[in-house]
């Protein structure tokens, strides 16, 4: 402990006064209603007794008994940042003396005591300190990282950020703590920074002093957590990352939590992606991408920029192909031929997912693009872009199948994911991803692809899993018109499209639709028809329907 | 006792209570005066004391309000 030895004098004396005045009191609080008072007067009176006055009264005796002069026993365990206080004051002037005593548990830190932290951490060599000091560091820079004010005495006395912010991306590298602990010290540490500058921060040289002078994992740690604005942030993150790729074990992470800066470095970074991912676990850099491309955060300039950039880098090579396929996923719409989400050649877009079909791996995750449903602003435009997406998915799958049968399963699944968008699309209604589970059922239990590696067998095959979901497409329309009351005939049962021995259901399917859409209120060409066509013709239309006739001749 | 003696009783009970020194006690043993691990107790100590006194008080005064209510 530390003490002002006249103000701990003036405190004893204090103390026996206000100990006569409270025996004094205690015979008065005779009414039953002063029980209380009487029960409390009687503790304190003990406490002031039997443990504050003992105490205070030692404390003193010490100093006529011994002097004060400081002495390597008297400091021991000042070394503890809970003791900064001490510390602090032990060099202004106090006396310091052992304490045997234990600090009470989950007391707040005062301001004093933080502004004394402050000086205590500015002046310490961080450097020697082990995995058990900067844990016990820990919860104490969370409390002043929470409380603003505390937050500021921090500030004002630490005036030397960099051997601690330097120590700590030490530890990191090095492992000499716990990274969790760092992790979160490096959170504390920005969010103290960060309350100097109220709501953003406006460049990292006003958020992190000296920063020229700070190691990269440093940087890198600190980085995420000063509030910086997420261009400015992606900016300083793609520079420290082009630079020092090593770095991407540490910002990677913390930038995929935040949607709109991973996106912009991940753009920055295109052309150091092959660096990254020698530099970095894989999972690092796949999860950064992922997020990256996010459709819910990232532009269709953005998303393009990096599906092409990384992706034809990783089919060049053929690297990561799981990493391909998700990366196309979350935008398949904007490979179909009539999209303009993306400015790029239409060719150049077929041929980047003709890839990604072509490996199981990357075909099993395109196949997934069902799940982004709900994060794509989809509509009802969207149906013709999926319409044109069936159709040429539809051609790459069978050009897949018909190369080899061994990839050709993973294709089908990319179809029957594109085209269940399509039907899905077909109710223009939100949760739509409802929709394409109940088609995702039909199809698994009513057809599986025959993926023989004959084109005729896997072009009947595409036709009858497109008649399913053309059908399904269709009971789900006439079950909506039906909720809003109107009075329709039973659309073309699905039953009668799954006959395996015709090798043309289409054409079949098709014809009993132009039947019934005839009887539809408004006839051929009312609403109503024109509408239940559209759909129908997104998955299944005339020309493919005598395409798959000819072919099966 | 009379009602407004006792009701005069508690309202004086509660005056000296809220005008003890004990109750600066937490400040004269804060830290300004000393600190560390034991200092730091006992000024929770006091702290702790002095809140339930102040209550203390505010009871009694609460209880004569209602005593003189009564009469």
């Amino acid at each position: 402990m530390a003490y002002d030895q006249h103000a701990l004098e003036s405190a004893r004396l204090a103390m026996l006064r206000a100990r006569d005045e409270l025996a004094a009191i205690r015979p008065r609080a005779t009414d039953p209603i002063a029980h209380d008072l009487g029960v409390h007067v009687a503790w304190l009176l003990t406490a002031l007794e039997q443990v504050w006055l003992p105490t205070v009264t030692r404390v003193l005796a010490l100093d006529v008994l011994m002097p004060f002069a400081p002495r390597p026993a008297d400091l021991r365990g000042l070394g503890t940042w809970e003791n900064a206080l001490p510390w602090v004051m032990g060099r202004q002037g106090w006396h310091v003396r052992p304490d045997s005593g234990r600090p009470p548990a989950h007391r707040p830190l005062t301001p004093a005591a933080a502004r004394a932290l402050g000086a205590r951490l500015g002046h310490d060599d961080p450097h020697r300190w082990s995995a058990a000091d900067w844990a016990r560091l820990r919860p104490l820079l969370a409390e002043i990282a929470a409380d603003p004010t505390l937050a500021e005495h921090f500030r004002v006395n630490l005036t030397n950020w960099a051997p601690l912010l330097n120590a700590l991306g030490a530890a990191h590298v090095l492992a000499a703590a716990d990274l969790d602990d760092v992790a979160a010290l490096a959170r504390s540490l920005g969010a103290i920074r960060r309350g100097a500058f109220g709501s953003t921060c406006p460049d990292v040289w006003s958020a992190l002093p000296a920063v020229e002078l700070l190691l990269p994992a440093s940087r890198a740690l600190l980085l995420p957590h000063l509030g910086l604005d997420p261009t400015v942030l992606a900016a300083e993150a793609a520079a420290l990352l082009h630079d020092h790729p090593s770095t991407a074990s540490i910002l990677l992470p913390a930038l995929t939590e935040m949607p709109l800066a991973i996106t912009a470095t991940m753009v920055l970074l295109v052309d150091d992606v092959p660096t990254l991912y020698r530099a970095t676990p894989r999972e690092i850099v796949d999860d950064a991408l992922e997020a990256a491309i996010d459709p819910r955060h990232a532009t269709p300039e953005q998303a393009e920029r990096l599906i092409t950039g990384v992706g034809e880098w990783l089919a060049a090579e053929g690297l990561h192909p799981e990493t391909l396929g998700a990366l196309l996923a979350p935008w398949l719409l904007a490979f179909s031929p009539v999209s303009r989400r993306f400015h790029g050649s239409p060719h150049e877009l077929a041929r980047l997912l003709d890839m990604a079909m072509s490996d199981p791996r990357s075909a099993d995750r395109l196949a997934t693009v069902a799940e982004h449903l709900d994060a794509h602003p989809l509509d009802g435009a969207d149906l013709d872009e999926a319409a044109a997406l069936v159709g040429l998915v539809r051609q790459l799958a069978l050009d897949v199948a018909v190369r080899g049968a061994a990839h050709a399963e993973a294709a089908w699944d990319t179809l029957w994911a594109v085209a269940s968008i399509s039907a899905a699309l077909a109710g223009f209604a939100p949760g739509s991803g409802v929709a394409v589970t109940g088609l995702s059922l039909v199809v698994a239990h009513w057809w599986a692809p025959d993926t023989g590696g004959v084109e005729r067998s896997a072009t009947a095959a595409m036709d009858r899993t497109l008649v399913a979901m053309a059908a399904t497409a269709l009971t789900d329309v006439v079950t909506r018109w039906r909720a809003d009351g109107l009075v329709v005939p039973d659309p073309p049962d699905i039953d009668d499209a799954s006959d395996d021995d015709d090798p043309a259901p289409s054409v079949r399917f098709l014809r009993e639709f132009g039947e019934w859409a005839a009887r539809l209120p408004g006839g051929p060409d009312g609403p109503l028809a024109t509408r239940a066509t559209r759909v129908v013709y997104s998955l299944v239309s005339p020309a493919s329907a005598g395409e798959h006739l000819a072919e099966a001749i | 006792m009379e009602p407004t003696d006792r009701v005069d009783e508690l309202r004086a009970l509660a005056l000296r209570v809220e005008r003890l020194r004990a109750l600066d006690l937490p400040t004269l043993l804060g830290e300004a005066t000393w600190v560390g691990p034991t200092p730091a107790s006992c000024a929770d100590d006091l702290t702790r004391f002095r809140r339930l006194l102040i209550e203390d008080a505010r009871r009694l005064r609460l209880a004569a309000l209602s005593l003189e209510a009564l009469r």
